[in-house]
């Protein structure tokens, strides 16, 4: 790690790096959301400001590249209707925004735990007797004793709090898949954040 | 107040204020206010100062090389100088302060799209392909096979723009992969040579979208990772936006694009200079009505009056010399 390279940078590279202990390596992070963009309910052309439901047949060949899936219609888009297609909140009655809820950035962070647990651990105790370990351990320390009695100990219960949350939902996971699962060992297996949910 | 008094108060050329600028102006509709093209300018200055102390310490951590260099160096700054003005238009227009939160995320974007471009741009046909695959990748999975110091400080940005801004809101994440597809279809479209070969109908029309497409969803990203919320009623107009600058860019680039065999629509039309200024004007016009009337949109159109001039000087310059010149705005 390079003297002046943030923690953020050095975690994120790092990540980067475990790929290349894995054969198989699950979904990280999926921004692409292609295929659910273009199967929404309503589509709205940017470059002519118009809403349409999908596959309406005025969408101007010219937009289709220009086109951004809804699922619902603000508002304030009501006044861009398609005048053919006369797209309306009837339309959107079954449709779910695709919003990813909290839980999917549990489960995500719990993937990355549970794909790279045993490299991430090796790697911290590596960390932490190296120089830079030592002066981060040395920061937090300053920090924690920087705070006032009262912030310690809404730090401790948020700190419990999470912790008492991942152990829950992480027995939760393992009585849905049955068995607990090695580093790795789970993939194709139950839905991950970033897989089959837009 | 007659049509003609409107004209001289919101007219700069006419009261002055583009003396020195190198390039006359025209007779238009409607002009930016003096004090809104002073704003520009202050803003550009700061913006320059505030960029080197944001961006030089990723540099040196990641990829030192880069500061030795000379010209490529600057030209990221300068870039990311635009993107964080251009930046601060947006996010007033779509109804927040611009903070310095928000600042440094359009920096970071500036410099991720300049490092990205010359991976698509700067290393031949072949590095071309494969870089485009490794991106899609990294939307697609997450994953970015880190190689050498330039895509090391390249992830690094991309990271950190990651975590400033919840990337998975359903309109920023298909801007970046509508950014990604027009850049594709760009690249892929260069590299075929096939644009050459159709009916030049078709042709001057597709380089046209291709243009408007390419900058018209980057300006839809910037402002996704500056403002918490992008409204459907400016989406439209912030592609706009983009389209314009787009096509000021490759007017601007004309002579260098034309050297390096890159197709544009403005290095094809019969009379470029007459097709830009139609452009701008109906842009400018579009914009002024449509976009909300707040400080982002006066910053926005006196930004895109004071881009449009700088690059017709340096379209003129690059004729006249023959050699290519830099982005520099002023």
């Amino acid at each position: 790690m390079a003297a002046t390279e943030p923690i953020g940078d050095s975690i994120a590279l790092s990540i980067q790096e475990l790929r290349r202990s894995q054969d198989q390596p699950r979904t990280l992070l999926r921004i692409d959301n292609r295929e659910e963009a273009a199967a929404a309910p309503f589509q709205f052309d940017t470059v002519c400001a118009r809403l349409h439901r999908r596959g309406c047949k005025a969408i101007p060949r010219g937009s289709r590249t220009a086109l951004y899936g809804l699922w619902q219609i603000p508002e304030q888009a009501k006044d861009y209707a398609c005048p053919v297609c006369k797209p309306s909140v009837v339309d959107q009655a079954d449709t779910v925004p695709p919003r990813d809820s909290v839980t999917d950035y549990v489960y995500g962070f719990l993937s990355v735990l549970d794909q790279f647990g045993s490299v991430i651990r090796e790697r911290g105790r590596e960390f932490r007797e190296s120089e830079e370990g030592r002066q981060l351990r040395a920061g937090l320390d300053g920090f924690y004793r920087t705070l006032e009695d009262r912030e310690r100990a809404t730090l401790q219960v948020v700190l419990s709090s999470l912790d008492g949350l991942l152990t829950t939902i992480a027995d939760i996971d393992e009585s849905f898949d049955g068995a607990p699962r090695r580093n790795g060992g789970s993939n194709g297996g139950a839905r991950r954040n970033g897989d089959g949910h837009p | 107040m007659t049509h003609r008094d409107v004209r001289k108060e919101h007219c700069p050329a006419a009261s002055g204020a583009l003396r020195g600028w190198g390039c006359s102006y025209g007779a238009l509709p409607w002009q930016p206010s003096t004090a809104a093209l002073d704003e520009v300018d202050a803003l550009m200055r700061r913006y320059r100062a505030d960029i080197r102390a944001c961006l030089e310490p990723p540099v040196r951590a990641h990829y030192p090389e880069l500061l030795e260099r000379s010209v490529e160096y600057p030209k990221m700054l300068e870039l990311s100088t635009k993107m964080t003005l251009v930046g601060h238009a947006c996010c007033e227009i779509a109804g927040y302060d611009y903070n310095e939160r928000r600042r440094l995320n359009a920096s970071l974007f500036g410099a991720c799209c300049f490092l990205a471009d010359s991976f698509i741009d700067d290393f031949g046909p072949d590095a071309t392909r494969e870089y485009l695959e490794r991106l899609e990748l990294l939307l697609t999975t997450g994953w970015f096979d880190v190689r050498t110091d330039r895509e090391r400080l390249f992830y690094a940005i991309v990271s950190r723009l990651f975590g400033a801004r919840d990337v998975l809101d359903p309109i920023l994440r298909q801007a970046i992969l509508l950014l990604f597809e027009a850049q594709k279809r760009d690249t892929q479209l260069r590299l075929s040579g096939d644009v050459a070969g159709l009916p030049r109908g078709r042709q001057l029309r597709l380089l046209r979208e291709c243009a408007r497409d390419r900058s018209g969803h980057a300006i839809t990203v910037l402002t996704g990772f500056v403002a918490p919320e992008i409204g459907l009623p400016i989406l439209p107009h912030l592609f706009t936006a983009g389209a314009l600058i787009m096509h000021i860019d490759d007017h601007g680039d004309c002579y260098s694009d034309l050297r390096d065999g890159r197709l544009t629509y403005l290095n094809q039309v019969r009379n470029p200079q007459a097709t830009l200024r139609r452009i701008f004007t109906e842009h400018m016009l579009r914009l002024r009505a449509g976009l909300p009337a707040n400080a982002g949109r006066d910053l926005m159109l006196a930004f895109l009056t004071r881009y449009f001039l700088t690059r017709l000087e340096k379209h003129r310059l690059q004729k006249e010399r023959d050699e290519s010149s830099w982005a520099v705005y002023e």
